[in-house]
């Protein structure tokens, strides 16, 4: 069974995951909106491929 | 040789496979696996990470509750273990919550890799296709790097915000631990233990909550900020300020309860001191029922504190009131406090009164067992008059019976002083900052008589000192003098309260003593008004 916890843990918690998904958010904007996804690709073929 | 030729081919097709292999499959797949599986990582690290923040089944990590407290932050430097309540989150659980997913996610990969090698270790013959194990090699490795880069950035990004967090509770505690001692330092308070052989005395008491658990150190700080929350769930506040308002203060040494407003009001602890017989109890007793006559007339007021100190105080004017004798103070045991309330126009103060059998005082062993003697705002010395051999010599004949009247000290006031300001020293504590009031008692007794004719009803401290010094006591109070940083002599008469209906004091008021310790102790009571003597 679950202590109950005090209310304050969720709250940081909440706090903690908004930062998560913030940045996860965030950095998915950022490669997106950069291209960087195609750049890593073409650079990645380029020397990868024989 | 058919043999050597169709193992020339066999190799030589096994070569052009995989080298097609490599060029047409894994090759065009490379890169979009590391760019797969590293997002994968970063992914796996996000989710644990969010699952165990959100205490996903299956993914939560464990509470730290208040009976892991000890075990889970720092000691502290105290006397008693850390109190067990729930510590704030960035102490204990932060660590716990953010160690929890970093050992999921580590666990997850190392049992990829494990399962990886199991499934090569149980069927060897998956490596004749080498070129294609390159791709589940290629993407553990990339979903590897990815939750190695996800954590770095997560764990930094998290804390930091931990950090930042951290440093405004720094903040938040210092200035609530600041505010909180800073106000009581400047009231002069403290938390006096009134029960008889503890009487401990600190700026710090401990708290009991509702539950019956003991808080020893209720400040701000690892269990919480603005508020601690007590292992029955109950909230409670991280100022002795606050504290003070609802919760019941306790005595850090013997545990039992404290006065209501221990560490908060001004506390002013006067021990009286003095050899038997010399008139202690009278000097309190009716040092009390002045001191409140005075106060009420002067607009303030007075309250006896606890039942002991309300029975106390009624007895006190009781035999005040009737001028009945004072009964011999119990001297096989230590005594209690008594503790008043005094309010007066701008301050409130608790002022405990320590009155101890006289035998406390014959001796060095006897008087190690009254700890209060040592942090006392101010000392009376109860100085019996007839106990001085000058006097008792003129009381001889005819006067003889005077000296029986007055039931005179057996031990000479000198020794006395001497055992106390002695056993004070040893124990380091600083008398040059402590003022001491000499008593002289029985004055309604002394004057009239021939030992007393120098001296006057309404004689200052000077012409007290004067005749004391004549009557031999040169020593004693040089001694005084030196020891302490202020005495003052007062001439006393402890038959009644010695307060006119106006709240007038008499010159030998035993308020007097009393009223000029509090006062040096920064209790603004208002100045006694000396009432004529005829």
């Amino acid at each position: 069974m679950r202590p109950p916890v005090p209310p304050h843990y969720l709250s940081f918690r909440i706090v903690l995951v908004v930062v998560l998904i913030g940045a996860l958010a965030g950095g998915t904007w950022w490669v997106v909106q950069r291209e960087v996804w195609t750049e890593v690709i073409r650079f990645l073929s380029m020397h990868v491929l024989p | 040789m058919p043999a050597l030729i169709a193992a020339l081919i066999g190799v030589t097709l096994y070569g052009a496979a995989c080298y097609l292999t490599v060029v047409f499959i894994v090759g065009p797949a490379w890169p979009f696996l590391i760019i797969g599986a590293g997002g994968i990582g970063i992914l796996l690290v996000f989710v644990m990470l969010a699952g165990t923040l959100l205490r996903a089944r299956g993914l939560e990590a464990d509470s730290v509750t208040p009976l892991d407290v000890r075990a889970r932050l720092p000691d502290v430097k105290s006397n008693f273990e850390r109190d067990q309540a729930w510590p704030n989150y960035l102490f204990a659980q932060s660590r716990s919550d953010l160690g929890t997913a970093l050992m999921r996610t580590t666990f997850v990969v190392s049992r990829m890799w494990a399962s990886m090698a199991e499934f090569v270790g149980h069927a060897p013959a998956v490596l004749l296709f080498g070129p294609l194990l390159l791709l589940p090699l290629t993407a553990a490795a990339s979903l590897t790097a990815g939750a190695a880069v996800g954590g770095i950035v997560f764990y930094g990004l998290l804390g930091v915000v931990l950090a930042l967090a951290w440093l405004s509770w720094l903040l938040v505690v210092g200035l609530l631990r600041g505010a909180d001692l800073g106000i009581r330092l400047l009231r002069g308070a403290k938390a006096t233990c009134h029960h008889a052989g503890c009487n401990y005395r600190n700026r710090l008491p401990a708290y009991r909550c509702a539950c019956g658990v003991t808080h020893h150190d209720i400040r701000a700080g690892r269990l919480g900020a603005f508020a601690r929350r007590c292992q029955c769930g109950s909230l409670l506040p991280t100022t002795v300020l606050q504290a003070a308002a609802g919760l019941m203060a306790v005595c850090q040494k013997c545990d039992r309860p404290l006065r209501a407003g221990a560490a908060v009001l001004t506390d002013v602890l006067v021990p009286v001191f003095g050899p038997a017989s010399a008139g202690k109890t009278r000097l309190v007793f009716a040092g009390m029922v002045a001191l409140d006559r005075n106060l009420r007339a002067a607009s303030g007021s007075l309250h006896p504190i606890g039942p002991e100190s309300v029975n106390t105080f009624s007895h006190a004017t009781t035999v005040v009131e009737s001028e009945i004798q004072t009964t011999k103070t119990a001297a096989d045991r230590p005594p209690a406090g008594i503790t008043v309330l005094l309010t007066a126009a701008r301050s409130k103060a608790l002022l405990h009164l320590f009155d101890a059998a006289g035998e406390f005082f014959d001796n060095r062993e006897q008087t190690s067992e009254l700890p209060f003697l040592d942090d006392a705002q101010g000392l009376v010395f109860v100085l019996d008059p007839f106990s001085i051999p000058a006097v008792r010599d003129d009381l001889t004949g005819a006067m003889a019976f005077r000296l029986e009247e007055a039931q005179p000290a057996m031990l000479h006031p000198e020794q006395a002083y001497l055992v106390t300001a002695q056993l004070l020293r040893d124990q380091g504590v600083k008398l040059k900052c402590k003022p001491l009031a000499v008593a002289v008692v029985k004055a309604d007794l002394l004057f009239g008589l021939p030992p007393a004719a120098q001296l006057h009803p309404a004689a200052a401290s000077g012409a007290v000192e004067a005749w004391l010094r004549d009557k031999g006591l040169d020593n004693m109070l040089d001694g005084a003098a030196r020891d302490f940083g202020m005495v003052r002599y007062f001439l006393v008469s402890s038959c009644n309260a010695a307060i006119d209906v106006n709240g007038w004091v008499n010159p030998t008021s035993p308020a007097r003593p009393l009223l000029w310790l509090l006062a040096r102790s920064g209790v603004s009571v208002a100045a006694p008004r000396l009432a004529a003597m005829p």
